[in-house]
């Protein structure tokens, strides 16, 4: 991991067309700014674990096990 | 859908099935994929109420500008691994639809008060 010092104001540059700005720092909160093309999605890490967990176990439902829950309250 | 749903990003074209006549259930099929599948639901259909904010970056990945007819929105849908099993929906990261471009892109909500596993109350599981 390539690990960077910089200052309020300052940026750093990922692979030419990202960038990320430090906007403030506040106790032990940082504000980011990020400039990427719209087709680099930028997620906070702990959301996007989230969303793909759910997404994971939504792709383990059986039909047959789904049937019998549905079936029992349709 | 270009981008694939979120962690999948390897799959990007899909059928939406729907589970059974006058279900308000879908399988979202992946057509590379066929062992890759996710249940869908209306959010709707539960919480009639549901509204998102869909900022200019979606808007414009699914060629929304000159449809504002024609969006769907799903949600995805997970079953609890206690018993009894209770079917929820993932409210903060939908799938919107452009119907008549046949592009979808999975959204995540930060702004929201939804929430990760919403109940899909079981009297309102049937669509009016």
């Amino acid at each position: 991991m390539l690990i960077l010092t910089r200052r309020i104001g300052e940026s750093i540059t990922i692979g030419g067309n990202i960038k990320v700005y430090v906007i403030d720092i506040k106790g032990r909160q940082v504000r980011l700014g990020i400039d990427a093309p719209s087709d680099t999605h930028v997620y906070r890490q702990e959301v996007y674990e989230k969303i793909v967990e759910e997404n994971r176990l939504s792709a383990q439902i059986e039909l047959t096990s789904f049937n019998q829950i549905t079936e029992r309250k349709e | 859908m270009p981008n694939g749903m979120i962690g999948f990003p390897d799959e990007k074209r899909y059928v939406l099935l729907e589970h059974r006549k006058g279900s308000p259930f879908f399988w979202f099929q992946s057509v590379d994929n066929g062992s890759l599948a996710f249940v869908l639901i209306d959010p709707l259909t539960f919480k009639p109420d549901y509204e998102i904010e869909i900022d200019p970056e979606d808007s414009a990945a699914l060629e929304l500008s000159h449809a504002s007819n024609g969006i769907q929105t799903l949600t995805v849908v997970n079953i609890s691994s206690n018993p009894p099993a209770e079917i929820t929906a993932n409210l903060l990261a939908p799938i919107v639809f452009n119907v008549s471009r046949r592009r979808a892109k999975q959204i995540a909500l930060y702004q929201s008060p939804y929430s990760w596993r919403h109940p899909v109350s079981t009297c309102e599981n049937k669509k009016p």
